[in-house]
């Protein structure tokens, strides 16, 4: 078969299948909406993962995961288990479908990737701080279904943390942010990094383990350092009674 | 019908979607010598380049209607079939072999003059090219064999006009080391 007999057999081909109707252009307003659909999914990432940026910054400044890692081995796991990694994860997650979102974009290819990646970064990032910096937490931290990703874990297998309600040597009382309270005992083995004596109001965190309802601390922290009081702030947050 | 002749791309396709889509006939005779050239050198078989084409001229046609008309359509069509090709390859693997035509035309650009040679020459680039990546292949054709710009490249492959640049360079390069492995190093 010759090549022009090929070619208009292609052509025949295509035109019999648009004449047929088993071949439809798709209407203008299909696209439309598409892009539509895209930039809503673009502003609703946006939004989505700057949320979940300032949930990992309140997190890590209120419930400080990092400052078990100062107990050493014993601290690891209430830091694994109390780090914000299903926020970080949604962070990170939403950033990939955001960016994979802006290649569909006909603009994103003329440009530096890594200046498109900078810039969505950027953006976030900085409405992460726009929405801790207007009190958000205050605002919606009660509110269902984002008040719960607001709280702290604050009892594990191995650790606890609350407020110094009541003290007496080395036992002491502390209350959590659900109210519960839990007798607390040491001894002069403890790993105690308080900066100075107990005292009520202290917010303390605490690893050890647990013999029946009590719990034997082996290292105390004070939270906060007089600077941000973190699980004060959590408290009355929540309306736990002081 | 008017005299399509007269239409530019851009203007023949908005005049199928708005006023007769018989026209679109015109926009496959236009273009379907092209593509199958372009389409053929990526996957290496004419028969499947060919069902490759058929099936991009139908996308196109369902979505025609996305096209923008103050962009180049030649650049939108050679992405969709650039796409149809690229689907095949990470399917099927591919077949890759130039035609004599297109390896003598790219053996032409590099300044190949000896006639005596010329046959062994386009043998050796032929097979050269076979060992060359997709993504460094479809640059040297679209450049070489289709005449292409790098910023009509750039829409057509979605990437920097930089890196098309590099990815030329790059494929040069890419395509002298394999020649010399091959051989052939004296064609190139």
């Amino acid at each position: 078969m010759s090549k022009d007999k090929k070619k208009k057999d292609i052509s025949d081909k295509i035109m019999k299948d648009i004449k047929a109707h088993e071949v439809k252009m798709k209407p203008k307003v299909y696209f439309v909406l598409g892009s539509v659909m895209l930039g809503v999914s673009l502003a609703f990432l946006v939004l989505f993962t700057s949320f979940f940026i300032h949930l990992v910054m309140y997190r890590m400044r209120i419930d400080s995961p990092q400052s078990f890692l100062g107990f050493g081995r014993m601290g690891l796991t209430p830091f694994l288990l109390n780090f914000p990694w299903i926020q970080l994860g949604l962070v990170v997650g939403g950033l990939l479908i955001g960016l994979h979102l802006l290649k569909r974009y006909d603009f994103s290819y003329k440009k530096n990737i890594w200046m498109v990646i900078l810039v969505a970064v950027t953006l976030v990032v900085t409405l992460a701080f726009v929405i801790d910096s207007v009190g958000f937490d205050r605002r919606f931290g009660k509110m269902k279904p984002i008040g719960p990703l607001y709280r702290v874990n604050q009892v594990g297998a191995n650790w606890v943390m609350g407020e110094v309600i009541e003290i007496n040597g080395e036992k002491m009382i502390i209350k959590g942010v659900d109210g519960k309270e839990t007798i607390i005992i040491w001894d002069g083995s403890a790993h105690v990094r308080t900066g100075g004596p107990i005292e009520k109001g202290d917010q303390l965190k605490m690893v050890g383990e647990w013999d029946s309802e009590v719990f034997v601390a082996k290292g105390i922290v004070k939270v906060g350092n007089g600077r941000v009081k973190g699980l004060k702030r959590v408290n009355s947050q929540f309306g736990v009674q002081q | 019908m008017k005299n399509l002749k007269s239409f530019s791309d851009e203007e023949l396709a908005v005049y199928v979607y708005s006023e007769e889509k018989e026209a679109y006939r015109e926009v496959v005779e236009r273009y379907q010598g092209k593509l199958l050239r372009y389409v053929g050198s990526l996957v290496g078989n004419e028969d499947k380049a060919e069902d490759i084409i058929q099936e991009a001229f139908i996308k196109a046609y369902i979505n025609l209607r996305s096209f923008n008309a103050k962009r180049k359509f030649s650049s939108w069509i050679y992405r969709i079939a650039h796409n149809e090709a690229i689907n095949y390859i990470k399917k099927y693997g591919r077949e890759t072999r130039l035609d004599e035509r297109q390896a003598e035309k790219l053996v032409g650009k590099s300044n190949v003059e000896r006639e005596l040679e010329r046959k062994e020459a386009v043998k050796m680039l032929g097979k050269c090219l076979d060992k060359l990546p997709v993504k460094y292949k479809s640059v040297l054709v679209l450049y070489y064999l289709e005449d292409y710009s790098y910023e009509e490249i750039s829409d057509i492959l979605r990437i920097p006009t930089g890196t098309v640049g590099t990815r030329l360079n790059r494929g040069k390069k890419i395509l002298t080391k394999v020649c010399s492995k091959l051989g052939g190093e004296k064609y190139v």
